[in-house]
């Protein structure tokens, strides 16, 4: 097998959009992303794609939500500050319904904070970020071989199920390279929009399939599909309306359809859980650590086992709830002030101990770090 | 020589002088070998002005450590550097100083000390400075012996491409004979 080559993790989600067939990207530069525009800027118009380096966050997402409109595959990567200015158009798209992808590449916030300095502050955002109940995915690899395959799947979410997809990186993934092969990829299901098999004079933008998702027919079809979308609460034929049964109609279909199919949605790895008696939750980066923290204390006899969540929003709270079974500490890792562990004292119960370790200045949590965390729990 | 499982490597000097290169192309060879490898660099502030540095950490194993705390083997190009990560290398790790910047050697005894003059011999043999990273690349190798040096001009020009392709290559063969010196001589 050749696994001889080593790409940045920047790189491979340039490669895996690509891969996944974006034929559009717009961005505004800001590290620690900027690698992926710059890529996409070279390879986009090998594959007959586009990129705009456009004035600001703001249009950035306009701009492939645009695109997207006009049924192309279409990505903006970022990062903190550049994060917060698309939330507006985040939600637009939820509401909307346009399927288009956000790459955060996490750094350290708030504000302008540190463009180089790795953290996983943007969690709660990812979810949290925009008024109303706005639905969203968010996915979190922590490799630059699942960065290459998670980005495919963003766009397999996003097209799917008709909704923006956050894919969220951290800056020491995107930053680092390591062994992958793409060719171990070929393969892939690659997830297109489906469109509708209704007439134009029968069709209805808003009105879902049986499996809740709407079909938006590409603006510009030359086939006399004419419709409005907005960002209003609208009916089924997308005008706007603030009649309470087509408010409460968008609201539940926009946020139902993730919530329907989040079994397939959920993507997470367990290490050692069968047994475990402590269990460590943790994502991107800093899982990485702790896969190796966890083999250790195994090899010291402690019961401890590793529950990774992949896919971070919608929460994975039925997966957890089965891992956290048998256990008596949770132990959560995170560079932060603690975001994750409050979905997880959501699902605990009260006999578990929960123990948070939070490094939040610029450096990686280390294996030995969380090694120590478990030996003390365990001692207790 | 450094027979372990997991070896990390760190690549310092100042801005300018190639070193996060460097830590990329001997990371580009040891995956050619069939490692698994983490490459990683210092940015912003911490690499400005003060000590530049990269990373490469090979095994044959998965990695996880995704930082080098503790780095087996330290490159050196000036003062500043080498005084701020000696500290940090293994018992038993080796240092590379290049004594044409490094005046001062570490004191550590723990440790086993190249000293070679690796700008010197850029600018006397090669006729240019800009050579040091790749003659330090050669230099590592002909200690350490964990890349096949033409895995390693591939690595090169997969990253830099085919300018000044021969010259990178005599650094890389000058670089090598050298290191190999030191170990017949030890």
């Amino acid at each position: 097998m050749d696994n001889n080559k080593l790409l940045q993790g920047n790189q491979a989600c340039a490669m895996g959009a690509i891969k996944a067939g974006v034929k559009f990207c717009a961005g505004y530069p800001i590290t620690p992303s900027s690698e992926i525009m710059e890529i996409l800027a070279e390879e986009l118009p090998k594959v007959e794609g586009k990129f705009i380096q456009m004035e600001d966050e703001i249009a950035s997402v306009g701009a492939i939500i645009g695109a997207s409109v006009m049924g192309v595959k279409s990505l903006t990567p970022t990062s903190g500050p550049g994060f917060d200015l698309k939330q507006e158009n985040i939600a637009f798209a939820a509401m909307a319904e346009i399927p288009v992808v956000i790459v955060d590449v996490q750094r350290s916030g708030p504000s302008t904070g540190g463009a180089t300095i790795c953290a996983q502050g943007d969690l709660m955002q990812a979810k949290y970020g925009r008024s109303g109940d706005c639905p969203i995915i968010a996915l979190y690899p922590n490799s630059v071989k699942e960065i290459y395959k998670t980005t495919i799947r963003a766009f397999n979410l996003a097209e799917k199920y008709m909704t923006p997809v956050i894919l969220l990186l951290d800056e020491t993934i995107g930053h680092m390279r390591e062994n992958i092969n793409v060719d171990d990829y070929q393969d892939m299901e690659i997830i297109n929009r489906n469109f509708p098999e209704e007439s134009a004079t029968d069709y209805l933008p808003y009105r879902p399939d049986e499996s809740g998702v709407v079909r938006l027919v590409p603006f510009g079809n030359d086939k006399g599909y004419r419709y409005v979308i907005s960002g209003m609460h609208h009916t089924e034929n997308g005008m706007p309306s603030i009649a309470k049964n087509s408010i409460q109609n968008s609201i539940e279909r926009i946020n139902g359809k993730i919530d329907k199919n989040k079994e397939e949605i959920w993507e997470w790895e367990e290490i050692d859980t069968e047994d475990a008696e402590t269990l460590v939750i943790a994502c991107g980066c800093v899982s990485r650590s702790a896969v190796e923290a966890v083999k250790v204390a195994r090899s010291k006899g402690y019961k401890a086992g590793l529950f990774r969540p992949i896919t971070i929003w919608p929460f994975l709270d039925e997966p957890l709830k089965e891992a956290l079974k048998n256990i008596k500490t949770v132990i959560v890792p995170e560079m932060n002030q603690g975001q994750l562990v409050h979905k997880i004292n959501e699902l605990i119960n009260k006999d578990v101990k929960v123990v948070q370790l939070n490094i939040f200045d610029g450096s990686l949590i280390m294996p030995e770090q969380i090694i120590e965390v478990i030996e003390e729990a365990c001692h207790k | 020589m450094l027979n372990k499982d997991k070896i990390e490597m760190r690549f310092s000097g100042s801005g300018g002088q190639g070193v996060v290169l460097a830590s990329m192309i001997y990371a580009n060879a040891l995956a050619k070998e069939g490692f698994n490898v983490i490459q990683t660099q210092a940015y912003g502030i911490e690499a400005r002005g003060g000590a530049s540095s990269g990373e490469a950490i090979y095994s044959k194993n998965t990695i996880n450590h995704l930082h080098s705390t503790t780095p087996d083997v330290l490159l050196a190009l000036t003062q500043v550097a080498c005084d701020k990560y000696v500290m940090d290398v293994k018992p038993g790790g080796i240092v590379i100083c290049d004594t044409y910047y490094v005046d001062t050697l570490p004191e550590r005894t723990d440790i086993t000390i190249y000293a070679v003059p690796l700008t010197e011999i850029a600018i006397t043999q090669m006729g240019k400075e800009m050579f040091t990273n790749t003659l330090s690349l050669g230099f590592i190798n002909g200690i350490m012996n964990n890349v096949k040096p033409g895995n390693l001009m591939e690595a090169l020009v997969d990253l830099v491409g085919n300018k000044s392709k021969e010259e990178n290559s005599r650094a890389l063969s000058l670089g090598y004979a050298k290191g190999q010196e030191f170990i017949n001589n030890q």
